[in-house]
């Protein structure tokens, strides 16, 4: 009836590493595409175009997720252990 | 926390409805090669053989200036892509915008093939709102400054970013109200497109210091470099093909893009004939060299080493652009200035909606604290 990390409504509070690790990957992966452009064409521009539509694909993906899961997310935990594959 | 908070509303404030424009400008901005060349203002070289050998450039000059006999010649440019030259002139010695001439000639045929009329389509509006919003120097500085306060936003928005996400795992986006919806995509979009809104924003703020920094350069660099002639009236150039043939084999590396011709203006010198250089790969291609060619005598030349904060200025150039890539990456420079578009939006609506929200409920604020997914 009890489990600990759901009776309270939400996670138990996450460190800063734990927050900032997914954003600082993508914001890295990100950099790396900005400046893989500069280096030449070809394979550059290919590792260019792919650091850089990560931030546009993770958008798209998480922003647009809470529509189709709709009535899934009602307490305050809604991010299921699958979520955290970042 | 707190002071983060207020630190992130208020530069966000500030800068959110010039940040707006600048977005919404930049937009067709970033297409701006591919919309002027479906609105055709480009001239085309006519078709002819490959080896079609090329005349002098002072012939070239001399074409475009019989159309305009009366104008000064400021500058010549080679297009690297097809074998064309534009001259421009100027019925003053310093350009009015507005008022220069490019005619452009065939450099095989010293054909005039057009005279690109001076004009303002819709594009240069959109480029003069986004540079200086008409207003010159002193508003492409402000930008400049609005650009800085826009990155105090983002980085005091990645401080804030932790209190509201400490319970929720990356991407969480809850919906049990409007707001709250609204908060965490605000969050999600924020976050994972801060490499890029920082490049362009802080690339952005450094191309508005690039009349302040070539002036400082040319204060470093001219006045040892014209020392020699001193007294001496402005120099007629005697030929710019001996001059750029002299370039051309003392930088066999270098590719030439244009030639300033003499001037007293500040864009040249008046005694030296300044060819500008620019390198073969991609990258080097976007960093110009200047050399300086004694217009009387092309023996003499000088390249003087270009500041750092000249090359900082070249490189920070494509990177606010995003022309560096091809297509598909304006393809996505234009979908991540959407995305900072519904960020700015987002963050409007939920500063909006708490103030009204705390006005209409100032007896729970606890509850609205709750609602907001800040736990103190």
């Amino acid at each position: 009836m009890s489990s600990s990390a759901t009776s309270a409504g939400r996670l138990p509070q996450l460190s800063t590493w734990q927050v900032f690790r997914a954003p600082l990957l993508i914001g890295l992966v990100a950099a790396a595409g900005l400046a893989f452009g500069l280096f030449g064409e070809g394979l550059w521009d290919g590792l260019c175009w792919l650091g850089l539509s990560v931030p546009v694909l993770l958008s798209l993906i998480y922003g647009t997720r809470w529509n189709r899961r709709g009535k899934a997310a009602t307490d305050g935990r809604q991010a299921d252990p699958s979520d955290a594959a970042l | 926390m707190r002071v983060w908070v207020q630190v992130h509303t208020w530069t966000s404030l500030i800068s959110m409805i010039f940040m707006l424009m600048l977005c919404l400008t930049g937009l067709p901005l970033i297409f701006h090669d591919e919309i002027n060349h479906l609105l055709e203002d480009e001239i085309a070289a006519p078709a002819m053989p490959a080896d079609t050998p090329i005349l002098p450039l002072d012939r070239l000059i001399a074409a475009a200036r019989q159309q305009l006999p009366e104008q000064h010649v400021l500058f010549v440019t080679l297009k690297a892509a097809e074998p064309l030259v534009v001259v421009a002139l100027s019925p003053t010695v310093i350009p009015v915008p507005g008022q220069l001439h490019r005619v452009t000639v065939d450099a095989r045929t010293a054909a005039v093939l057009g005279e690109e009329a001076p004009h303002q389509d819709v594009m240069d509006v959109i480029l003069r709102i986004h540079r200086d919003m008409f207003t010159g120097l002193p508003g492409e500085l402000f930008l400049g400054l609005m650009g800085l306060v826009f990155a105090a936003s983002i980085v005091s928005g990645v401080v804030v970013y932790w209190p509201f996400m400490r319970r929720l795992q990356f991407g969480t986006v809850r919906d049990r109200s409007v707001r709250l919806k609204w908060l965490d995509l605000h969050n999600l979009l924020g976050i994972v497109t801060v490499s890029w809104t920082l490049a362009v924003g802080l690339t952005g703020t450094i191309n508005t210091l690039a009349v302040p920094l070539s002036d400082l350069w040319r204060a470093q660099t001219m006045p040892a470099l014209l020392a020699p002639y001193q007294g001496k009236p402005l120099a007629e150039a005697k030929s710019v093909e001996a001059a750029v043939d002299a370039v051309r084999i003392a930088h066999p590396d270098r590719q030439v893009a244009s030639v300033t011709m003499p001037t007293t203006t500040r864009f040249g010198s008046p005694q030296h004939v300044i060819v500008w250089t620019k390198g073969k790969t991609p990258f080097t291609a976007r960093m110009f060299s200047p050399v300086l060619v004694d217009a009387l005598d092309s023996t003499k030349m000088v390249a003087p080493a270009l500041a750092w904060y000249l090359r900082a200025l070249q490189v920070s150039r494509p990177l606010h652009f995003g022309d560096y890539g091809g297509l598909p990456l304006k393809i996505i420079w234009a979908l991540l200035d959407i995305i900072t578009i519904i960020v700015l939006c987002s963050g409007l609506y939920l500063w909006v909606a708490k103030r009204w929200g705390s006005r209409r409920r100032t007896s729970s604020v606890p509850a609205q604290a709750a609602a907001a997914g800040v736990s103190p």
